[in-house]
């Protein structure tokens, strides 16, 4: 054991027992004393068994002096080359893993240093690939804690020199990931925009790339939207029962799709945050969703109204009603009815309003079961009034809405 | 020697042909490097191992109902059978000298061995050094050798990855003796997976046993990859203290294991391993080039940190985020946290506690 490499140690420690610093050097007790007795007038006793190096500089100065190390080589990380790729995609694996195991951890404080740690290794990746904009820290720099404009800057510029397989969509998408994670935690305000834009993201990498942990990524964004968008969105307390019977159905649905067909559910999801939005925008911020609303007439006694979907299967045959399209998807949707359509829809509509605003059970759950009963009950009255095949299409309904009573909400 | 398991998860048979291969490997052990190389690309000394497994199991096995006989006799029948079969290799006319040479060196070497039970020596070695750098923190701690059904890592290949062996602490520790359980596919454990016991036992130590935080995270950038850095550096310095003739066989399957750990498919696991080690060397260049630390100083000193900062009551997340922010250039506030501490005005507590609140962490949108 050279002298040189016993007293280094010892310095690193400054304070230390004898076998301690022969155990850090790889020494015995005997070279340990031998090496420390050629600079006895360096160190001092701190106790029994104790010492410190009370001149760290004047011990540093006189092993400059003394013969560079010959053998001794650097034998610490042999795997580890230091610009291989499995640099970058090691970050880019924990950034993502990080983020989905946020789902799993209660702790809000937890969380936000988990979203802070998968934050880092991402800026990390992306300042990889574009030094020229300086320090993977300089993007947060700028006041907020999660900044995003420098952000996009280095995003802008890693497009024009990355390698192709270096997904940069994919990079966005989980700094935005990480960006509303950690807010949420924090008790931030998280904006619809955001939800939007990642959403976006999220859907366009689907798009373009197959991987396992892609689709837990998103499941995670699914069960992180569904608290964000209930509680801070939808302004639970004060929400007419019917808005939020809808948007809970929505995305109770949206997790089924999205556990069976991730890109699907990908599409879907920014459809449902789009229309929220659009919702929330035309009425000043306040988000109210009716079961049954006319828009206007059409030629020969058709009209055209959106309309709670479930509800159109409680139409006796006899009366007709053409889905046009799907607005808040799974739950709403535009139609042409007939009159008498019209008519049966907004009655059941108003019953089914009328008993959800009279529950006293307000939980989102609650509000499901009350639809199925209310279903079961409009289905006997028309079927002994005309037609007995809506009895078997509740069934199947309620059946299926009493299924989502069980799909709690996640955080 | 005793007459029943001396592990509790492990089956007499079991330990018998166990106990067989490893003091086999360990009276071996200064050509253990060489055996290993040999057995994995030269057919002849391949043969002569897997004569040794079956000589193993079958000494095992024929005193598996005779519980008198002890675990001398068993290893004597064992050795006995397969210098048998050395002899006869050793005496056939085509094998390769540089085969001949090896198996010479190891007949004679395994014609010493002594059925001693050499986990629990390797171990009692690390735990002492171990405890040497952890001083009063050190929990005292037991080994524990049980088998496992299959290789640890599913699909491996023996000629990429021959380490049918791992090691765990199970969490949270006993408050007597911190238990370290070491994990063997017996049916393909060779050379090379005995030549990384003592690495896998010193990561156990060094990152786990007297750690302070609040629950096991097998993906920790800290724990198994900032920690095992630490861990590495102390075992190349202890590994010729403890054992010269074993070292080279040790250090080479160290370095083999990494290899495989911080590879093996990226999960989660690897990709920690991989940037806490990265972390850990982000540190080292930081002291060395901004410090003006000198090259031999600088190993104890990230060992050091990572040895106080594991004695740290913290959250293993804050933790992993205190290993994120290494990655150079560091951002200044850290640099200057980080030169306090080489100046000794700050310990690793305070370092630690003001690294993790001064960052973004706390800081609201303005």
């Amino acid at each position: 054991m050279r002298r040189e490499a016993i007293l280094a140690a010892a310095v690193a420690l400054q304070e230390f027992r004898l076998h301690q610093l022969a155990a850090y050097c790889g020494a015995t007790p005997e070279e340990v004393e031998a090496a420390l007795a050629t600079v006895r007038d360096l160190i001092e006793p701190t106790g029994p068994d104790r010492w410190r190096v009370a001149e760290p500089g004047a011990v540093r100065a006189a092993l400059r002096g003394a013969e560079p190390p010959k053998s001794r080589r650097r034998t610490h990380d042999p795997a580890i080359d230091p610009v291989s790729r499995a640099r970058l995609t090691a970050r880019l694996v924990l950034a993502e893993e990080t983020l989905i195991e946020c789902g799993t951890e209660r702790s809000p404080a937890l969380r936000q240093v988990m979203a802070a740690t998968a934050r880092n290794n991402v800026l990390q990746l992306l300042a990889q690939l574009t030094p020229e904009l300086g320090p993977w820290w300089c993007a947060e720099k700028s006041g907020s804690s999660w900044q995003t404009e420098s952000f996009r800057a280095r995003i802008h510029a890693a497009g024009e020199t990355a390698a192709a397989d270096i997904a940069l969509p994919r990079l966005r998408a989980d700094f935005e990931l990480a960006s509303i994670t950690g807010r949420e935690a924090a008790g931030e305000p998280v904006g619809a925009d955001d939800l939007v834009r990642t959403a976006a993201r999220l859907r366009d990498v689907l798009n373009i790339i197959v991987d396992g942990r892609l689709d837990q990524l998103f499941q995670r964004f699914i069960e992180l939207t569904m608290g964000l968008a209930g509680p801070v969105w939808m302004d639970a307390p004060s929400k007419p029962a019917r808005t939020r019977l809808l948007v809970a159905l929505a995305w109770r649905r949206l997790r089924i799709v999205a556990a069976h067909d991730v890109r699907q559910a990908s599409e879907t999801v920014l459809l449902i945050l789009q229309q929220l939005q659009k919702e929330r925008n035309e009425l000043g911020g306040r988000t109210t969703i009716d079961l049954y609303h006319f828009i206007e007439h059409l030629p020969d006694g058709w009209n055209r109204l959106v309309v709670y979907r479930d509800l159109l299967e409680l139409l006796p045959r006899q009366l007709v009603c053409h889905r046009q399209k799907e607005l808040l998807p799974g739950v709403l949707v535009e139609a042409i009815a007939d009159s008498r359509a019209s008519d049966h829809l907004a009655r059941i509509a108003t019953r089914l309003e009328d008993d959800l605003d009279r529950s006293p059970f307000k939980s989102e759950s609650a509000l499901i079961g009350e639809a199925a009963h209310v279903f079961n009950d409009v289905a006997i009255h028309t079927a002994a009034d005309m037609d007995a095949s809506v009895l078997q299409r509740s069934d199947q309904m309620r059946m299926q809405l009493l299924s989502l009573v069980n799909a709690h909400s996640g955080k | 020697m005793t007459r029943i398991s001396p592990y509790k998860y492990l089956p007499l048979e079991i330990w018998r042909n166990l106990l067989v291969l490893a003091v086999i490997f360990h009276a071996a052990r200064a050509r253990l490097a060489r055996l290993s190389d040999m057995g994995t690309r030269t057919p002849s000394v391949r043969s002569v191992l897997d004569r040794l497994a079956l000589a193993a199991r079958e000494a095992s096995r024929d005193g598996a109902g005779d519980e008198d006989e002890d675990e001398d006799a068993i290893v004597s029948k064992a050795v006995k059978a397969w210098d048998v079969d050395l002899a006869s290799v050793l005496g056939g006319k085509t094998l390769e000298p540089e085969a001949r040479q090896l198996l010479t060196e190891v007949r004679h070497l395994v014609s010493y061995c002594v059925a001693h039970d050499p986990f629990q020596m390797l171990f009692e070695a690390i735990e002492a050094k171990t405890q040497e750098v952890y001083g009063e923190a050190w929990r005292p701690a037991m080994l524990s050798v049980a088998h496992i059904n299959s290789h640890p890592r599913p699909g491996a290949q023996a000629e990429t990855d021959p380490y049918a062996v791992t090691a765990l602490t199970p969490w949270p520790p006993n408050a007597g003796k911190t238990e370290i359980e070491l994990l063997v596919y017996c049916d393909k454990f060779g050379p090379a997976a005995f030549a990384a016991v003592p690495m896998l036992l010193t990561h156990e130590c060094v990152c786990h046993v007297p750690a302070r935080q609040d629950k096991a995270k097998n993906d920790s950038l800290f724990a198994e990859g900032f920690m095992d850095w630490a861990a590495y550096h102390f075992f190349h310095e202890w590994a010729g203290v403890m054992d010269p003739d074993l070292a080279p066989a040790a250090r080479t399957h160290a370095k083999g294991l990494i290899h495989v750990l911080t590879q093996h498919e990226l999960g989660k696991e690897a990709a920690a391993r991989l940037r806490g080690h990265e972390a850990a060397e982000a540190l080292f260049s930081w002291f060395e080039r901004e410090c003006g630390l000198p090259y031999d100083e600088v190993g104890p000193r990230v060992a050091r940190l990572a040895v106080e900062l594991n004695q740290v009551d913290s959250s293993i997340e804050m933790k992993d985020y205190f290993v994120s922010m290494l990655d150079l250039p560091f951002p200044p506030e850290l640099g200057e946290l980080l030169r306090d501490w080489v100046a000794g005005e700050i310990d690793a507590r305070q370092l630690f506690a003001a690294a993790s609140s001064s960052f973004s962490l706390n800081r609201q949108p303005s």
